[in-house]
């Protein structure tokens, strides 16, 4: 029996024990984290960036010399550096993005230009002969538009088909999202057409004796 | 105990001064006596947990957990009436204590 009492004894003296270093760790956290939070919110108020790695070494410091602090980052920093990877892919498919489409801006134009130049003479005849001059400028843009429309709709099938392995470089919408499959066509056919009323315009307005004079 | 050092015991009765004023946590203790001292007393946790621990055992405070202002569990610390009793005795002996220092130190040579 007596050796059933100090068992008894021994389990209540080591649980005892296990709970009061259990409260007085959690009493020892509270303090720290009271300390920390107290100098870091001091330490945001008072200084810039780059002195503050200072005051948070020597908080650190002051509660554990021994502790390494091997470096010190604003969050600024460290997500500026998390997302550079992604910044310099969104920068590349925003640089190309324009690139293509002045690109293809200028082959419109210079298609519509070429042909009004190679057609001088043509359109001449036709304006001397009667013809009005909506009707030319309607025709020249009507052939940059053709041109355009099957450019975008091939362009749509092969983004439509290759737009999968874009998915890593873009953030913040999928690669088929809706809105750019419908706004950036639309954008694309009235860049174009832009680019062919200039050539247009000027066919329309051409003077029938020089353009049958022009070789 | 950093920038200045206390006189041995001192901390005992600056801790009880600070907790007649209101139950407090450790830390709340620790911040107290330097904002009271103006900023001359720094009170680390080395010497602030075994003091506690000996008040309590003294039956000079007594501790419970509650909640703290910021919504966390924290141990808060009490004075007892016979902590009560020991503070005022503690302060009539540093009274005593202090007049003295200060008569021997302002002797006109």
């Amino acid at each position: 029996m007596v050796w059933l009492h100090f068992l008894a004894e021994v389990f209540n003296v080591l649980f005892r024990k296990e709970r009061v270093e259990r409260e007085l760790d959690e009493e020892l956290r509270f303090h720290l984290e009271q300390e920390i939070e107290k100098n870091v919110r001091a330490g945001m108020g008072t200084h810039p960036p780059a002195g503050f790695a200072d005051v948070l070494r020597q908080t650190v410091w002051g509660v554990d010399p021994e502790q390494p602090v091997p470096w010190v980052r604003t969050l600024d920093d460290m997500r500026a550096t998390s997302i550079s990877r992604e910044r310099l892919n969104l920068l590349l498919v925003g640089a190309f993005g324009p690139t293509a489409l002045v690109l293809a801006l200028m082959g419109v134009y210079g298609l519509v230009a070429y042909s009004f130049s190679a057609r001088t003479q043509e359109i001449g005849l036709r304006l001397a002969l009667g013809a009005q001059p909506t009707r030319v400028l309607a025709q020249f843009i009507g052939q940059g538009l053709r041109v355009s429309v099957l450019g975008v709709a091939i362009r749509l099938v092969l983004s439509f088909l290759t737009a999968r392995g874009m998915e890593s470089v873009l953030f913040g919408i999928t690669a088929r999202d809706s809105l750019s499959f419908t706004v950036v066509p639309g954008l694309l056919l009235f860049a174009a057409l832009l680019a062919s009323f200039l050539p247009a315009l000027r066919a329309s307005r051409l003077d029938p004796l020089e353009a049958l004079r022009y070789e | 105990m950093a920038k200045s050092d206390l006189l041995q015991g001192t901390l005992d009765l600056l801790v009880l001064r600070v907790l007649s004023l209101q139950p407090m946590h450790g830390w709340g203790i620790s911040e107290r006596i330097q904002q009271m001292s103006g900023d001359v007393f720094q009170v680390n946790q080395g010497s602030l947990y075994p003091a506690l621990q000996r008040l309590k055992r003294k039956g000079w405070v007594r501790s419970e957990w509650r909640v703290s202002e910021n919504n966390r569990r924290a141990r808060y610390y009490e004075l007892t009436p016979a902590g009560r009793k020991q503070l005022a005795e503690e302060r009539r002996a540093w009274e005593l204590v202090s007049a003295a220092i200060n008569r021997i130190l302002q002797v006109a040579y």
